[in-house]
């Protein structure tokens, strides 16, 4: 009996898991998609590119001059809505600090919920996620780290420090867990320390260096009031970013004003003819879940194959048990019970074990999922919860009841065609 | 109380002559094993000794009479009903209420206690469960302590009076025993006699007894013979 209800808790256990992770995970997929149709950035894996610029998961395939990128950010072409800069390479607390312009906020949706949008450099308005995970309040302020893993050993105190100004409200996506700030505020943060610049894969920091001679300081990083103080005055970048076409940033996010064969030739163009890349998120959003899928589908049909298992063995327990009980079963006959209740009392036994495994298997994939939560938090910047109830699991007690009902159905008329005297002459 | 049982008991006297009366009963597994029966009458409140030898077909007519099997032919009239003509739930309710059967092993529903068990067989017989009753007549066969054990808890002789309360509880007009002495000792046997006979006389209830033990032959007038 026990065997069985663990069996049971089991299968139900893991397709509410799935059910509850491929719901979430697509969910959250679905929002970071936020309409953007193309993203374009370095040359390297397309993957790679869109899961770092809209997933925030990987790491960046290298910077773009603005030079390049240019004919995409220039307000006017005919068949771009939107174009967002990003700017990637520093973290705070493993939290992505993220270089770009307010038109960001309008691509996801998100509203200031608390303070303000940044205006000046060095201001940073955070997700949600950020501000409840790190305690950040408006005023506050940090220094950043290079790369994207905390460590403190790289943390960069040699610039101004940034100040929070505004908390917005959650997004349920990736902006959650970003800390947004001006794209030049990435390259202050980097420009006097040249050998630690942006992106260490696709560095090619000459003007760091050059500007960052020009200081004529050393760029120790105990000298950073001096070091801050030079970069800063040297430097103001109070220009459109297009002024400085010899600048570096690492993507940019697009928003086409309609979907045609000319957007597709352009995608095209750009990949044959540019040293930039262009990858479209749905695709390669797909092609991740197609590679994934496999293994979604072969822990389905695993978990599946499971409850039917445990429904066998509802069956197999159910009857051996009849066996021993036969005079028991007997014996209620003789004090009266009919043989339908008989029937009945095996079918709720049937029904019960069922039950049971469900509300066992259900509380253990909420549990493990909110255990999970945690090292998803950390590890892919999700926030997937338990505390959520899908219709679907709901579906799955009525299959569950079906499950528990057919397997206890011979056994339950095995029980009602128990012949009493027969039983009780065999067995004394 | 007494006054109405007592009542009761009269009336049931007077109105039922023959509590249990079977006409014309046969048996037969298959073709080479069949019985017939010789006809059998018992006065309400009377108690009978239904002596056989092992293979006279004792058990398999002890359930003929308590409803647990059909006979091939013939009548059984408990209470001036035939039982033989019931079929399905209203055979099963009559049993619980009006007989109490008695078998030559104890057995009961391993997972519960004996008062447990005792309420089943109310609840069976679609009595309302009565703590009160259950705990008296277990008193009253002396394991009122042990009430809240489980079955297999119990010595054999604890079980078989436990297994007497349990024919007794629901206050039925026939108690059928099979063999309930059989395994005893002399002592044990005479123990087990007088409580049956004790407390059905009590019940007011009509008592027979199944067996092949001629020991019990000086206690009953009222002797049936099986002969094989």
């Amino acid at each position: 009996m026990v065997l069985s209800v663990i069996l049971f808790a089991l299968g139900v256990g893991l397709i509410s898991l799935l059910l509850l992770l491929n719901n979430q995970l697509d969910e959250k997929f679905e929002k970071n998609l936020a309409g953007i149709d193309l993203v374009i950035g370095a040359k390297g894996s397309p993957l790679q590119l869109i899961l770092c610029n809209m997933y925030h998961i990987d790491a960046p395939t290298g910077n773009i001059d603005i030079a390049d990128a240019t004919p995409f950010l220039r307000p006017g072409h005919p068949l771009i809505d939107q174009a967002v800069p990003l700017s990637l390479g520093d973290n705070y607390r493993s939290f992505r600090i993220v270089g770009t312009s307010h038109a960001f906020m309008d691509m996801y949706e998100a509203k200031v919920n608390e303070g303000q949008l940044f205006e000046e450099h060095f201001e940073v308005t955070i997700g949600a996620g950020v501000a409840d995970v790190l305690n950040l309040q408006i005023g506050d302020t940090f220094f950043s780290a290079h790369g994207f893993e905390h460590e403190d050993n790289l943390e960069h105190e040699s610039h101004k420090p940034f100040q929070v100004v505004g908390i917005l409200a959650p997004t349920g996506s990736v902006v959650d867990q970003l800390i947004l700030c001006t794209t030049p505020t990435i390259w202050l943060v980097h420009d006097h320390e040249a050998p630690a610049t942006m992106e260490e894969e696709d560095n090619d920091g000459a003007h760091d260096h050059e500007d960052h001679d020009h200081e004529g300081e050393d760029h120790d990083h105990s000298d950073h009031d001096h070091d801050h103080e030079g970069a800063h005055d040297h430097e103001l970048f109070d220009q459109p970013l297009l002024s400085y076409p010899e600048k570096q940033i690492t993507s940019i996010l697009i928003k086409f004003s309609a979907r045609n064969f000319r957007t597709l030739n352009m995608q095209r163009n750009i990949n044959e003819n540019t040293s930039l890349q262009a990858a479209t998120p749905a695709i390669e959003i797909n092609r991740l879940f197609n590679l994934m899928g496999v293994g979604l589908d072969t822990l389905r049909v695993l978990a599946f194959v499971i409850v039917l298992v445990s429904g066998l063995s509802i069956f197999i327990s159910l009857l051996s048990s009849l066996k021993d009980r036969k005079y028991e079963l007997a014996l209620m006959r003789v004090m009266g019970a009919s043989r339908l209740k008989l029937f009945h009392l095996i079918l709720t036994e049937g029904l019960l074990i069922a039950v049971f495994g469900y509300v066992v298997g259900i509380v253990l994939s909420h549990v493990s999922i909110e255990l999970l939560s945690g090292y998803m938090q950390d590890a892919y910047r999700y926030s997937i919860t338990g505390k959520v109830f899908l219709p679907q699991e709901l579906w799955l007690f009525g299959g569950c009841l079906l499950v528990g009902l057919i397997s206890a159905l011979i056994p339950a008329f095995q029980a009602f065609r128990t012949d009493i005297s027969e039983t009780l002459t065999r067995a004394s | 109380m007494q006054v109405y049982l007592a009542l009761h008991y009269w009336l049931r006297k007077i109105l039922i002559e023959n509590m249990l009366q079977s006409r014309g009963l046969t048996f037969s597994y298959d073709k080479h094993r069949s019985f017939s029966f010789p006809d059998i009458e018992c006065k309400t409140g009377e108690q009978c000794l239904l002596l056989g030898e092992s293979g006279s077909g004792k058990t398999t007519l002890l359930h003929v009479l308590g409803g647990l099997r059909k006979p091939t032919a013939g009548s059984v009239m408990v209470q001036e009903q035939d039982i033989t003509k019931m079929t399905g739930a209203a055979l099963d309710r009559f049993r619980g209420r009006h007989i109490g059967i008695i078998f030559q092993q104890s057995h009961f529903v391993t997972s519960l206690t004996i008062r447990e068990n005792l309420q089943l067989a109310q609840k069976f017989a679609n009595l309302p469960v009565d703590d009160e009753k259950i705990l008296q007549i277990l008193n009253r066969l002396n394991i009122g302590d042990r009430s809240e054990a489980k079955p297999q808890r119990l010595s054999v002789g604890e079980q078989q009076r436990a297994s007497i309360c349990r024919a007794l509880i629901n206050g039925p007009d026939l108690i059928l025993a099979d063999e309930p002495t059989s395994a005893l000792d002399d002592s044990n046997c005479e123990e087990v006699v007088n409580l049956l006979q004790d407390q059905a006389a009590r019940e007011g209830a009509t008592l027979m007894i199944v067996t092949h033990d001629t020991r019990l032959k000086t206690r009953f007038s009222h002797q049936i013979e099986l002969h094989s």
